[in-house]
């Protein structure tokens, strides 16, 4: 079946995937909230699907854990839809960044459970990561830079660990000999 | 029916791990930067420009990463621009990311900079070592830090052809693991 990729996604990774396996729907953790994962799923019944029949899911957003709870809501939320639409979880392939995310799984399903496939040693299938590094060709010579600043802290979202840096470096009046920026909300920097 | 639990507001990160008073920092909307040493402008997005234009005239990197009291090593975009701009860089981000990145063949900046942080799996804890880094870092002289940068030279030009290597490597790799599955 012929998807639609999403750009944030590289179209190489999926084409090896398709090649192997008959991929029958595909989506995007990060774009797809709890009711979409249920409305795009409800379309499919596991009883009909062959050997080679697959559901592909990337994962490489962040996920909410609550204290003490091992697993994410994501994944929760994913395994309870699957449950509710009697979706095997052995149909789906998942690709994800966060490696040893398969305990999660574990720990839902259990051990003896047929557990989804789970490719999680891949950081470049996330365009942000790979477009830029595959077009980069500039040539810095280290020798030749002029020093100006220690160091230079970029940041982006709003983040609890990014406040608790910005106030270091304001408390400790680094901010001469540290660059640094703050977007805060500003477009899609996380 | 299946209950599936709902974060409100949604979110994705819980973050309610440190208790350091929280500053509102002004947003700060850079220049784009006019293409310079023939990079493609198609092909780079705003972020790389952002940057290249913040690099200059840098020596040392601290990134920060998009979660940092996170129950997995988190390796995003971010990560890249140092090693793109050949600099060494301090990561602030979950524990066991340098781990990660020496598993993909990264190599980093220790001894010189003291990465046992990396290993300290308590937030705070962990925040704490890599402040006395970054502190440790800005009390050196500015030819000091220029002779670090040209110290790692060597290691930060490995690192860049590593990680224009890495999709490759990384597609390599899926391919031979599905081989094997079937």
């Amino acid at each position: 079946m012929h998807f639609n990729y999403p750009p944030r996604i590289s179209a190489t990774f999926t084409d090896i995937l398709s090649k192997k396996f008959d991929i029958v729907e595909f989506f995007d953790l990060m774009t797809h909230d709890n009711d979409t994962i249920f409305n795009v799923l409800s379309k499919h019944d596991s009883n009909k699907f062959d050997d080679n029949t697959r559901i592909l899911i990337f994962h490489d957003d962040t996920d909410y854990y609550m204290p003490h709870v091992k697993y994410g809501l994501k994944i929760f939320n994913l395994y309870q839809v699957c449950c509710e639409l009697n979706i095997a979880l052995n149909s789906i392939i998942f690709v994800t960044n966060h490696a040893g995310i398969g305990a999660e799984f574990r720990l839902l399903l259990g051990d003896d459970a047929r557990l989804p496939m789970v490719i999680d040693n891949v950081v470049t299938f996330n365009n942000d990561i790979s477009i830029p590094i595959e077009n980069f060709n500039l040539h810095i010579d280290t020798s030749e830079i002029n020093i100006k600043y220690n160091m230079l802290c970029m940041m982006g979202k709003k983040r609890v660990h990014r406040y608790a840096l910005y106030n270091f470096i304001l408390q400790n009046n680094l901010s001469s000999k540290i660059h640094t920026t703050f977007h805060g909300d500003y477009q899609n920097e996380d | 029916m299946k209950t599936r639990i709902y974060t409100n507001p949604p979110t994705t990160v819980n973050e309610k791990w440190i208790n350091t008073p929280l500053i509102d920092a002004e947003p700060r909307i850079l220049p784009r930067v006019p293409p310079a040493f023939g990079i493609p402008t198609d092909t780079l997005n705003d972020n790389v420009y952002m940057h290249f234009y913040e690099t200059l005239g840098i020596g040392i990197d601290i990134v920060t990463e998009t979660v940092f009291n996170y129950p997995y090593p988190y390796l995003s975009e971010k990560v890249c621009w140092p090693i793109l701009h050949k600099r060494p860089f301090v990561l602030v981000g979950a524990a066991h990311t340098l781990e990660l990145l020496h598993h993909k063949g990264f190599k980093t900046f220790s001894p010189t900079i003291d990465e046992t942080y990396d290993t300290v799996d308590d937030a705070q804890k962990r925040f704490g070592m890599l402040t006395t880094e970054i502190h440790k870092i800005c009390k050196l002289s500015l030819p000091d830090v220029k002779n670090v940068l040209l110290s790692f030279k060597d290691v930060c030009e490995q690192n860049f052809h590593t990680l224009k290597a890495l999709k490759n490597n990384e597609l390599n790799q899926l391919k031979a693991s599905l081989n094997d599955i079937i």
